[in-house]
């Protein structure tokens, strides 16, 4: 066998044309002695006729040829048989990917090497769909790193803010209060103080506004100044009824504390009797820092939750990015005490009682502490944060239980408040990423909606499950399609499950 | 007589109590808030308001038809922008989006628009609705902010007393 025309013979003769791979025969040069069809078409060549051109003049790489011809020799060698290998051809102006494998040819008998077979298969779009995949992945790292870092920066900021938080708190609070940090505050005790110094600064205003003489008042402030004070002591004094929602009295006080003082300042020295004057500009100053404690005590709660947020959104978004986490023998009392200690700041802040009931001391879990312990605070903030509050006198609670069910360690948190409807535990929607429940935004809270999403996935990764339960709290009569149905606090039971470690 | 204002806001009594400090304090009208689309509703077909001031993205509260239009945007305030379908049925442009008729009294230039949004993403609506009073929230506002938007609807609308 010899010559162009034998070698299209025996591809013709073993129907090797219509193979849906491309398949030819090539001198030791690189001259094309052969193609069948599906080769044609791959590398625009005629579709009749004897092949023209050479392989060498189609590769981009012009010493990729050579390497691939040293592979097949050497493969030929050790017997290991064609050598796949990925070329990038430019066929026209086209760029052409394929996956080519070329063995050598000889003549029988004699041995001699008279050229190369080679096989072909068109993979350009999938190889361009991976290089796109490949960059897009890169891109992805590279924004998750950003995000990482952005989020780090926003966390060391908000440890910046708590902390300057704490100090103003620990100056602004009267020692007879015996409250001078955030932590050791009482919202109840702050608010009692806001109330009697308001109503002080009333009275104190009262006894100005007639303090002296008529001439000499004037003579001190003007008339538009003491019709300002006047109209300072009906609001003073009526405050709770003027503005019945009460998160909305202490901004108005403070504006009127502020205003106050100020006008007292400007009040001229030497004209009028001393004491209405220093009474009604010490208690307008106290009424202020009243206000600004308890306002610092709402700030740094929602700082601290924000600082949750962050942290969880950036542990979730760079999960991929870390190595895969050491699994140990964890003790189940051990990583709830660990999560009540990660959220104490956080419930002592929005006044929520914590109550850890049922502890078995035995209990083990095999996992990864960080992810575990990533799971049980996200359920737990979930908790603090969705728990409404009963009564004035009396903090809401979180009540946690641990107890071993049929094999399966069960970490339950249950909390008293925002529903979660029977229709987004039985689709799922709450394991949604990025989904909040139907009656948690009416509430003005903040969140990502990752966090049941993660820790079922955390759960489900360790051979766990997450069964969460939403119960109204009280028997009302009410259904569900009702209205108010959903306006009434709900009993929900979230349970971490995952099998007991021997 | 105060004129009437409703402040329709689900973080008015949170991160925006601030605002309304100064409203309280100057004593010249009388501050209602709603903290969803269908107390604002439910308020607005009861009593008639001097001026108006919407959030875009609202919750829906417990209405059938605003939870509907919620959930199709996949139960999300920014997608949804209900304060935008609420601004519509209030001056009766669409009335496929709630069955109720709003009340006539309802003037584009007593409401005001308070929101993230840019005047820019959301002027194709308010354009067409003719509200031309708006303001961006953002973290540079003073606390008298909402007094002054009332303050700007007040003198483009003055109370007239019937």
């Amino acid at each position: 066998m010899s010559g162009a025309d034998s070698i299209q013979d025996v591809l013709e003769r073993v129907d090797l044309t219509q193979l849906p791979v491309g398949v030819y025969v090539i001198a030791e040069d690189g001259r094309f002695l052969a193609c069948n069809a599906s080769a044609r078409v791959v590398l625009g060549l005629p579709s009749e006729g004897p092949p023209s051109g050479s392989i060498t003049e189609l590769h981009v790489d012009l010493d990729r040829h050579a390497e691939l011809v040293k592979a097949a020799q050497q493969a030929e060698r050790e017997g290991s048989g064609f050598e796949r290998a990925v070329v990038h051809l430019r066929i026209d102006t086209r760029d052409v990917f394929v996956e080519d494998c070329l063995y050598p040819l000889r003549a029988q008998p004699g041995g001699e090497l008279i050229g190369y077979v080679g096989c072909m298969i068109d993979i350009t779009e999938d190889h361009q769909a991976t290089e796109r995949n490949l960059a897009l992945q890169d891109k992805v790292e590279e924004l998750t790193l950003d995000i990482g870092r952005i989020l780090h920066a926003n966390t060391s900021t908000l440890l910046m803010v708590n902390q300057t938080l704490v100090a103003v708190a620990g100056a602004l609070a009267p020692p007879e209060l015996d409250c001078n940090s955030v932590e050791a505050s009482d919202p109840q005790r702050i608010e009692i103080w806001i109330e009697h110094t308001a109503a002080a600064l009333g009275q104190a205003l009262e006894r100005l506004v007639t303090a002296g003489e008529p001439e000499r008042r004037l003579q001190a402030l003007p008339e538009h100044a003491w019709k300002q004070l006047s109209n300072q002591i009906a609001l003073l004094r009526e405050y709770r009824e003027r503005i019945p929602i009460e998160e909305l009295r202490n901004p108005t006080l403070r504006i009127s504390a502020a205003a106050v003082a100020s006008l007292c300042h400007g009040i001229a020295p030497h004209v009028l009797p001393r004491e209405p004057v220093r009474d009604a500009t010490r208690l307008a100053m106290e009424l202020q820092r009243a206000v600004c404690c308890a306002d610092v005590r709402t700030t740094r709660a929602a700082v601290i939750q924000m600082d949750f947020t962050l942290r969880a959104l950036r542990d979730f978004i760079t999960a991929e990015m870390r190595p895969r986490e050491h699994r140990e023998r964890l003790r189940v009392p051990m990583l709830i005490q660990e999560a009540i200690a990660q959220l104490a700041e956080f419930a002592r802040s929005s006044n929520v009682d914590l109550v850890w009931r049922e502890r078995p001391h035995d209990l083990l879990v095999f996992g990864s502490e960080r992810d575990l312990l990533r799971a049980l605070a996200n359920l737990l903030h979930n908790a603090i944060k969705y728990s409404w509050r009963r009564d004035r006198g009396k903090p809401p609670w979180v009540s946690i239980r641990t107890e071993e069910r049929a094999g399966m360690a069960c970490m339950e948190f249950e909390s008293w408040g925002v529903p979660i409807t029977h229709d987004e535990i039985e689709r799922g929607l709450i394991y949604q990423m990025g989904y909040r429940g139907k009656w948690s935004t009416d509430r003005g809270r903040l969140g990502t909606g990752i966090g049941l999403t993660d820790a079922l996935r955390v759960a489900t990764a360790h051979g766990g499950d997450l069964l969460v339960d939403s119960q109204p709290a009280q028997v009302s009569g009410l259904r569900p399609e009702d209205d108010a149905y959903y306006r009434n606090p709900f009993l929900t039971r979230v349970t971490l499950r995952l099998p007991v470690c021997e | 007589m105060k004129p009437k204002v409703l402040w329709v806001e689900d973080s008015a009594r949170l991160e925006l109590a601030n605002l309304c400090g100064p409203v309280f304090f100057k004593g010249a009208c009388d501050l209602t808030l709603a903290e969803d689309v269908t107390t604002a509703v439910n308020l607005i077909l009861a009593e008639r308001f001097d001026v108006l001031i919407l959030d875009i993205r609202l919750p829906p509260g417990s209405d059938v038809h605003w939870r509907h239009h919620y959930r199709r945007t996949g139960s999300n305030k920014v997608n949804a922008q209900l304060g935008i379908k609420l601004l519509y049925w209030l001056l009766g442009r669409d009335r496929a989006i709630h069955p109720a008729a709003p009340p006539v009294w309802i003037r584009p230039d007593r409401i005001g628009v308070f929101t993230v949004e840019t005047r820019h993403e959301i002027s194709p609506y308010l354009d067409e609705l003719q509200i031309k009073v708006s303001q961006e929230k953002n973290a540079d506002l003073p606390d008298t902010i909402l007094d002054e938007l009332i303050e700007r609807l007040l003198s483009q609308a003055p109370v007239v007393v019937e």
